[in-house]
């Protein structure tokens, strides 16, 4: 057993060396003071517009935006903001139903989930971004929880197959 | 017990290849898997950034080695003890009731939740199942164990 844990020694150290190594640049970097807002890269946010509550209630009032629910299709079953489309982060066939939305890079979007810690939008608007281009993307980070906090209106809705 | 060599091969490739895939997809996206660490509101930051930078590649060597069969029983050491971690958090986030994506396949990983509970202890088992056992079939551990 002792010979074990020390293989296992032996296996972990380097790797975490290597790993630290190859990342030594961000390690840098945070000890400079980057990342303050989180660990997020400044160009990848740059094309990411974070709203409040406020702002995404206006948009939803203009009537122009799309909203897009990255909750499962459990939660957005039971409750989301009206006419908006659930793409869930970790649907595999996401791609395919952001497809079928038919957008277009005019049409500014808005990007939430549950609200909180949750980290959803932000990685669904990101991976959007990555994938086609919208001239506005915005991450409603306050999300269904704020939206719900508010009274504001909502809708319930079969799960989307 | 532990003597089916085929289940025991069997575990291996799906220990490793879970590792290296979650490990790999993580290596290549430090940052985000950093943004995942600090969702789980357990770590200080700076923690968050150094799991993010080191856990994925300890993750990718782990599986290789299991899957290639060599020091197998060390690294399914490994394995065992972090699935055993991922397993606490897991369910200390639900105890918690956070809404969070598990961070463990970068873009594609699901909900903490009961399905991912399950699917990391059935991992541990398989883990487990090759630290304990002493068969070399189909491993380089059984070339150097060669006179």
């Amino acid at each position: 057993m002792k010979s074990v844990l020390k293989q296992a020694a032996v296996i972990i150290l380097p790797a975490a060396f290597i790993g630290l190594l190859v990342n030594s640049s961000l390690l840098f970097r945070y000890v400079r003071g980057d990342f303050r807002e989180g660990f997020f890269e400044a160009g990848e946010l740059g094309s990411l517009i974070m709203i409040d509550l406020d702002r995404a209630i206006d948009l939803f009032d203009q009537g122009r935006a799309v909203f897009i629910d990255s909750r499962s299709a459990e939660d957005f079953a039971q409750g989301h903001i009206p006419r908006a489309r659930n793409i869930p982060l970790g649907n595999p066939r996401r791609e395919e139903l952001l497809n079928r939305l038919g957008l277009e890079a005019s049409t500014p979007l808005v990007v939430y989930c549950s609200g909180g810690a949750c980290l959803d939008s932000l990685h669904l608007a990101q991976w959007i971004s990555g994938r086609r281009f919208f001239k506005e993307v915005y991450v409603f980070s306050g999300g269904w929880e704020a939206w719900t906090g508010r009274g504001a209106p909502m809708e319930t809705t079969d799960v989307q197959k | 017990m532990f003597r089916n060599k085929y289940l025991l091969l069997a575990f291996r490739l799906v220990v490793g290849g879970v590792f290296i895939w979650s490990g790999m997809l993580k290596v290549l996206d430090p940052l985000g898997f950093a943004q995942n660490v600090e969702a789980y509101e357990l770590f200080p930051r700076w923690m968050c950034l150094l799991v993010a930078v080191t856990l994925p590649f300890v993750e990718v060597v782990t599986g290789l080695l299991l899957v290639l069969g060599l020091f197998r029983r060390a690294a399914a050491l490994i394995a065992c003890g972090l699935l055993s971690g991922f397993i606490i958090l897991v369910a200390v986030t639900m105890v918690r009731g956070l809404d969070l994506s598990c961070g463990c396949f970068g873009s594609f990983s699901g909900k903490v939740g009961w399905p991912l509970l399950v699917q990391d202890i059935v991992l541990l088992f398989m883990a487990l199942y090759v630290f304990l056992s002493r068969n070399t079939f189909l491993s380089l551990d059984h070339l150097r164990s060669r006179p």
